[in-house]
């Protein structure tokens, strides 16, 4: 019944686009209509007739409901429209090619229209250009070109002289043809000469003439050059000979588009009609042409005027946002012309040709329903009422049909049309037909168009779509009231909650579209986001602190309470399952069950059902003692019993791997990891219900333990910070390296506040009951901290702005509470009340302003990064794995080899660092799963040996070396364990009763778990097709949203700020060449002496000579005068600098003051003496000013582009020995390489740029993926390290770092289509027509331009098959067909 | 698909108004001794006594109900046994309930009617 899927219309398929620029003829072959007549309607006002040969002229199509094209005979929604042409009484400049007019100006003779290039050089080039197919090559060359031609002046072929072309604002081009020739040159003088006469009559004109020559080029001066351009020299315009010719650049003729993409409209408020503004703009146009056209005889002025106006009505009609001197202007309302109408967000590009309005589509506001299963959404029965989906009747569904058409559309489950098969096309619409007799007449293979019903695939999608967890297929489920509802665990990835949030659906159309939606967009395939393969769907908030309270150690259940709570589960498919409760806990006096019994027979509910899972983890708050610690946070779960622990957010909720339902999804797959979520939500949910749970206003009110505590911290730390203060204001404070003493009081304060919060909140934690709401909901994770519980209870603690204290708003102070100068605590934004006991009212005021900065934060970061994002994906939307698993773009330019170095999917990966298995869990589980208790344990080498074995084997070919040697790593390490518990249970000779059950591994069990590692790794192999590109921007993009926005870090000790967040990200990315913290790493060749740092640091940091000097003086002398300076030796000797008087007076005279060698003398070891230069004008007094205010600014020692450098300390030398680094902030690498005593091997810098420069390419990719890593880390986001490698590839793939911005997007992408509906789409548009441009649709932007699947993922592949043509039938000679019968065009009269 | 007076859905087509009042689960698990039954049309009111009761018989093992969407009127009732079938206990179950419910009744009427015998006589 079900017919095969074929791709539409398969005989015409686009390849590519060509671009072009229409000539005259060209407009006028595609055109209806000349169009002459400046009237919109006739002189008729009654008949509304519009104007014949008139821009409105019927011939163009129609724009009317009633009225019919005249060209075609078609009514609005059939006829395309056509075109019309009008021919422009002067020539004008097209916007649009106006650089490249100018450009060819530059390139030709202004004499013989050669162009201007040595005779010898052009064969070769011309060959280049016409040889070069890469659009990004032509540009080059392009540009090449005109450098070359810019350069001579003299033409080679006839001598003339050739200046600069400019263009001068809005549309003229200049020529100041003499522009480097002086004055008196017999050239310009000949040339003024001409001029004689004139000038007699005209005094004006000599005025003019003796000023710079220039020659206005007018359009038409223009148009006579460029016909004239050799045809031997078109190549070296870049020009596509047969799409574009140079003298169509310049405009004769117009095409006037068809009325219905400028339709007009009648008014409801005025008589008469509202005009598009193209028509408006093509009626003003057809005035001006008339007006020259009638003045030609006129007056040369009035003429002139005219056809300057009609050029830049011209130019508006093209592109209305050009820039028009003040008086041109016109006094013009905005329209909107062609460009503003292709350009921007609602744009053709992007409004409408890369992103549609759909049909079948909803969209309502959500809320929560735990009832419903993972995977399904509630429908609200209006929306199925309405949304339809096209079914075929079979044989299987007839009566489910008939039922559908008996119910009609506004019975649910109904339908709303039925397509009968017989009559193709028609559509019978059933709120008008008789429903049973339509039923009754019901044909296999008729179509029903049927209501939404339970059980449909439908996507669900939340905007902003991040990532591609924020558009999931599931399955409906229709349900009264008008929400759309869902699982609070799908929270997370569409990142909605339920203030009011408004979610999407679309209901696909076809079998194939649900089917891939089922298998590739399923919420069940979707748990693991991409970013780090953990999962992103988990419990959230009540699952949460359901399941924490009901696996705490106290929780007793009698049989009622525990058969009521495992029955909870009995909905949906699990409603059938078999219950097997484990024998109770504790049988007397009275038999009770624990909680996390109860827990463990949701997960497994009977002994038939396969899920074991086996899973040992540590909560945060881990303290000893294993499974016996205090705060249960040990949990161990075997065979899907929970023997120990409480479970909280890190085993149930998303972003982790230690994970109950991941252990689930990786070891019985992804039903049956959803399954269980929805059990937990269920059983959580109940469990709540009945026990409840609540917060008051009791949960946070301190103690007076509580309040005595605080008190005590907060007159410790106020008086700790008192002290910093009187120790600055006396002077005694110990400056931190690299810091002035009022930084250091803020970063000692600062640290100071910080710790009584910290301990403040820790004080109110260890108090609070284990009951107490807030207390639980911040163990378990569902919501809240331990900061907010601290901040409620005990002290709000320090409001940061910008990460430092309230800064100075008044003077000197940051409100005028407090004396000025004041830096306690409090006058600086310490907040020491809790928001139980209240703020006072300076703290209230500081509290808002730390709030207004967190709001302005979030609204600056949300476009931030939204534009980022966008960039991001349009640069890497069409990188995928092709299946040589390379990863490659639409033109099959290899990015990388393998994808992130070994080829594995970041979303299968379950190993903490990288890897596809985590060996260690993966091992208990087997040895859980099956005991093998007959067989006998092997020992330390038989493991080893057996493994090596077995790894040896043909099967294994395929695991990649590294894994491999993982495995045999992890194989040697777990030998060394066996045989470790051996000797140790051995001790006495005797064999232990134990010995065969502690670290037990049987042959069964290890060949086993070599199979299973072997399934997992193949497993995780990349899938070919894989949209890696739009993963990697995804992976990089969505987190960035995270980031807290311009948070400056501190790093270590070294007091040395860096830029994090996302204004770091960005300037990764965009690859800027100045970046706002530049720190260059130098690692010491001697790195453990803390004196030979320090002289290293001498010699790389910046040390001006106002620094050494004890004094700078002036000397008068009765016959001398000069400077004196003093230099401070033991301060030189003290920063262990290498420099004395000689070097100094070296630097003073090597320095920009331009001072003579012997003006400066060296009078002693620490004299200097410096004269003013006797050979200057300027008076000696002056001079010596001069002198005095710049020799203090003299370099004597460092790089000049190095601000700072500091010695940081690492503990981490061998022997516990500190070693040493040096920091430098600046740039230039290659000096601080370059330094002795630098190792310079181990340099490196956090500019990528400086990098690439000085280190190459490779360096700058590693710095990318170096600088990214660390800059997420920081943030506790982790990104996988491929996705950010495959960003680093891109960046640096054509041999310089590319910015991921549109200049950088220009030079890596070649479709015009593209990068058009990117950035500055008329200039790209523009460009491709003048180089001729063909657009071939292999992109992925330019399929969905163009409506074609798209080569990625399951459009990766093609069915390629023979089809059976019919032979070609025999051709028959006509009698006409023969050479002699046909007349050569060139000969003919026509041309 | 209308929404009744009292919020809930009602019946629709393919859950048709006829339906019975108690239907039996079918799928894996299910046998003789352990059965999950559908009562439609119900709620927690009988449902919570019903366990009650049941939980008291001699022969369950397992039992509980559980209501499995808010807005879809019935109930799932689980009953695993040891011995005797089932549905024989949920039977049982029921006629005791229904017996206990009476019992109930009577005592308040016998109360209603000694109370009013006492106050109309002042």
């Amino acid at each position: 019944m079900k017919e095969q899927y074929r791709e539409t219309d398969v005989v015409r398929n686009i390849l590519d686009i060509q671009f072009g620029v229409l000539s005259a003829q060209d407009m006028q072959q595609l055109s209806h209509a000349h169009i002459v007549s400046s009237d919109l309607y006739s002189a008729n006002k009654l008949a509304r007739e519009p104007a014949p040969h008139g821009v409105l002229d019927r011939r163009m199509g129609t724009s009317q409901k009633d009225v019919t094209c005249e060209t075609c005979a078609k009514d609005l929604t059939d006829c395309i429209g056509h075109y019309g042409y009008l021919d422009l009484a002067r020539p004008v400049f097209h916007v649009g090619y106006f650089k490249n007019t100018i450009h060819i100006l530059q390139n030709i003779c202004k004499v013989c229209a050669h162009v201007l290039l040595k005779v010898k050089d052009k064969p070769g080039l011309c060959e280049q250009a016409k040889r070069i197919t890469s659009y990004l090559h032509k540009k080059a060359l392009y540009k090449r070109i005109n450098e070359l031609c810019k350069k001579m002046s003299i033409c080679p072929y006839c001598g003339a002289r050739n200046g600069v072309v400019k263009k001068l604002p809005p549309l003229k081009v200049i020529h100041e043809r003499f522009r480097n020739v002086k004055k008196g040159d017999p050239i310009i003088t000949d040339y003024i000469s001409q001029f004689e006469t004139a000038s007699e009559y005209n005094k004006d004109l000599e005025s003019q003439l003796s000023t710079t020559v220039v020659e206005f080029l007018n359009p038409s001066q223009v148009l006579d050059l460029f016909e004239r351009i050799p045809l031997d020299d078109l190549p070296l315009l870049c020009m596509d000979q047969q799409y574009s010719h140079p003298k169509d650049l310049v405009l004769t003729r117009l095409l006037v588009p068809p009325n219905c993409i400028r339709p007009s409209v009648i008014s409801e408020l005025k008589s008469g009609t509202n005009e598009d503004d193209i028509t408006v703009m093509l009626t003003e146009i057809i005035f001006l042409n008339n007006l020259i056209n009638n003045r030609s005889t006129g007056k040369v002025q009035s003429v002139q005027d005219s056809w300057e106006h009609l050029q830049l009505h011209v130019a508006f009609l093209m592109n209305s946002e050009i820039s028009v001197p003040h008086d041109l202007s016109m006094a013009r309302k905005s329209t909107r012309g062609f460009v503003q109408r292709l350009k921007g967000k609602q744009g053709r590009f992007r409004g409408n040709l890369s992103g549609k309005r759909v049909d079948f589509s909803s969209r309502t506001v959500i809320s929560p329903d735990p009832n419903l299963r993972i995977n399904e959404v509630g429908v609200p029965i209006e929306v199925a009422k309405q949304l339809t989906y096209p079914e075929m009747v079979t044989s299987h569904n007839l009566a489910l049909m008939r039922q559908l058409v008996r119910n009609g559309p506004d019975v649910h489950p109904g339908a709303l049309f039925v397509k009968p098969r017989i009559s193709p096309g028609v559509k019978k619409s059933l709120r008008y037909a008789h429903k049973e007799k339509t039923a009754m007449e019901l044909r296999l293979g008729d179509v029903i168009e049927r209501h939404l019903m339970d059980g449909d695939i439908v996507l669900y999608n939340r905007q902003p779509s991040l990532h591609k967890m924020s558009i999931m297929s599931h399955r409906v489920r229709v349900l009264p009231w008008r929400t759309f509802r869902f699982n609070e665990c799908v929270c997370a990835p569409y990142n909605a909650d339920f203030d009011g949030d408004e979610m999407n659906l679309h209901l696909p159309q076809t079998e194939e579209a649900r089917a891939e939606a089922l298998t590739l967009m399923a919420v069940t395939s979707n748990l693991v986001t991409p970013r780090h393969g953990a999962l992103i769907v988990g419990a959230t908030q009540d699952f949460l602190t359901g399941s924490y309270l009901l696996t705490q150690k106290d929780q007793f259940f009698d049989k009622e309470h525990a058969c009521a709570l495992v029955n909870s589960i009995l909905a949906g498919k699990e409603a059938s399952y078999k219950i097997t409760l484990p024998p109770p806990a504790i049988m007397k006096p009275k038999e009770l069950w624990t909680g996390k019994q109860i827990f463990s027979t949701i997960i497994r509910p009977n002994q038939a059902y396969p899920v074991a899972c086996n899973l040992t983890a540590r909560r945060k708050d881990y303290t000893r003692g294993e499974e016996l610690c205090s705060n249960e946070a040990w949990i161990v779960l075997r065979n899907s019993e929970l023997l120990a622990g409480a479970l909280d957010k890190s085993l149930l909720g998303s972003g982790s791997k230690k994970n109950l339902f991941y252990v689930i999804l990786k070891d019985y797959g992804k039903e049956h990891a959803a399954d269980a979520m929805w059990r937990v939500a269920r059983v959580s949910t109940f469990f709540l219900m009945n026990c409840g749970f609540s917060i008051g206003i009791g949960d946070v009110m301190p103690g007076t333990g509580l309040l005595a505590r605080k008190h005590e911290l907060l007159l410790d730390g106020y008086g700790k910070c008192d002290g910093f203060i009187g120790q600055l204001s006396e002077g005694t404070l110990h400056c931190q390296p690299g810091c002035s003493a009022e930084e250091t009081l803020e970063q000692l304060i600062l640290k100071e506040l910080s710790t009584i919060r910290d301990k403040a909140g820790k004080a109110c934690v260890m108090e609070l009951h284990k009951t107490n709401a807030a207390l639980i909901m911040a163990l378990s994770g569902s919501k809240g901290s331990f900061i907010n519980i601290s901040q409620m209870i005990a002290c709000v603690g320090q409001q940061a702005i910008g990460g430092k204290r309230v800064p100075n708003g008044f003077d000197d102070r940051a409100l005028p509470h407090y004396e000025r100068h004041s830096k306690i605590p409090a006058a600086k934004g310490f907040v020491s009340n809790s928001f139980f006991s209240g703020m006072t009212p300076t703290e209230f005021f500081f509290h808002t302003m730390a709030g207004r900065e967190g709001l302005v934060d979030t609204a600056v970061k949300t476009s931030e990064t939204g534009y980022m994002q966008r960039r991001l994906v349009k640069t890497l939307e069409d990188l995928y794995v092709a299946y040589d698993m390379t990863v490659r773009n639409s033109t099959q330019d290899i990015i990388q080899i393998q994808y992130g170095g070994d080829g594995l999917d970041p979303t299968e990966l379950e190993g903490n660092n990288g890897g596809p298995v985590d060996l260690e869990r993966v091992l208990d589980h087997i040895r859980a799963i099956n005991p093998c208790t007959k067989e006998d344990p092997l020992s330390g080498p038989e493991v080893l040996q057996l493994s090596t074995k077995y790894l040896a084997d043909d099967a294994f070919k395929d695991l990649s070396q590294e894994f491999k040697a993982e495995l045999r790593a992890f194989m040697e390490k777990f030998s060394k364990r066996v045989e470790k518990m051996r000797a140790r249970l051995s001790k006495d000779r005797t064999p232990h009763p134990m010995a065969r059950h502690i670290e037990r591994l049987t042959l069964t069990q290890l060949i086993d778990f070599l199979n299973l590692c072997l399934e997992r790794y193949q497993a995780s192999v990349m899938e070919p097709g894989t949209a890696v590109g739009a993963l990697c921007a995804q992976s990089i993009g969505e987190p960035g949203t995270q980031m807290t926005l311009k948070t400056f870090h501190f790093a270590g000790v070294a007091a040395m700020n860096i830029t994090l967040g996302v204004p770091r990200i960005l300037e990764i990315i965009n690859a800027s060449h100045t970046i706002s913290t530049p720190i260059i790493t130098a690692k010491l060749k001697e790195d453990s002496d803390p004196e030979k740092a320090r002289q290293v640091k001498g010699r790389v940091e910046k040390t001006l000579l106002g620094e050494v000097c004890e004094y700078l003086e002036e000397v008068f002398l009765p016959d001398d005068c000069f400077l004196l300076l003093k230099l401070a030796m033991d301060r030189i000797r003290l920063l262990k600098l290498e420099v004395d008087a000689y070097s100094i007076k070296y630097s003073i005279c090597t320095s920009k003051l331009k001072i003579k060698e012997q003006d400066v003398c060296v009078e002693s070891d620490t004299i200097i003496t410096v004269r003013p230069s006797r050979t200057k004008a300027s008076a000696m007094y002056y001079q010596l000013q001069h002198l005095k205010q710049h020799l203090i600014k003299v370099i004597i020692k460092g790089l000049p582009s190095v601000s700072r450098a500091v010695i940081n300390q690492n503990d981490t030398g061998p022997g516990g020995k500190p070693k040493y680094e040096l920091l430098v902030e600046g740039n230039n690498l290659r000096e601080v390489i370059a330094t002795y005593g630098v190792d310079g091997t181990r340099c490196t810098s956090n500019n990528t740029y400086e990098v690439f420069t000085c280190l190459g390419i490779e360096a700058a990719r590693a710095t990318i993926i170096r600088e990214i890593t660390v800059t997420m880390e920081t943030h506790g986001l982790s990104v996988d390290r491929r996705h950010i490698m495959l960003l680093a590839d891109l960046m640096t793939c054509r041999g310089q770092v590319l910015g991921i911005t549109r200049h950088g997007l220009s030079k890596m992408k070649e479709s015009t289509l593209m990068l058009a509906s990117f950035e500055k789409t008329a200039d790209h548009l523009f460009d491709a027509a003048y180089h001729g441009q063909s657009n071939p649709i292999k992109g992925v932007s330019d399929c969905i331009i163009m409506g074609k699947p798209m080569n990625i993922g399951t459009g990766v592949f093609k069915l390629l098959h023979n089809h059976q043509r019919e032979p070609k039938p025999r051709t028959h000679s006509l009698i006409f067909d023969h050479p002699q019968m046909h007349i050569p065009l060139a000969l003919g009269g026509w041309s | 698909m209308p929404i009744g007076a009292d919020g809930f859905r009602l019946p629709t087509v393919n859950e048709p108004g006829s339906k019975n009042k108690l239907e039996m689960i079918r799928g894996a698990g299910q046998d003789e001794y352990c059965r999950t039954f559908v009562i439609n049309e119900e709620d927690h009111t009988l449902g919570n006594a019903l366990k009650h009761v049941l939980m008291q018989h001699p022969a369950v093992e397992v039992c509980g109900y559980t209501v499995p969407h808010p807005m879809e009127r019935s109930i799932h009732v689980r009953v695993q046994t040891k011995g005797v079938p089932a549905i024989q206990v949920l039977h049982q179950s029921l006629t005791t309930l229904k017996n206990q419910n009476q019992m109930v009744k009577q005592m308040i009427q016998d109360e209603v009617t000694k109370y009013k015998e006492d106050n109309s006589s002042q």
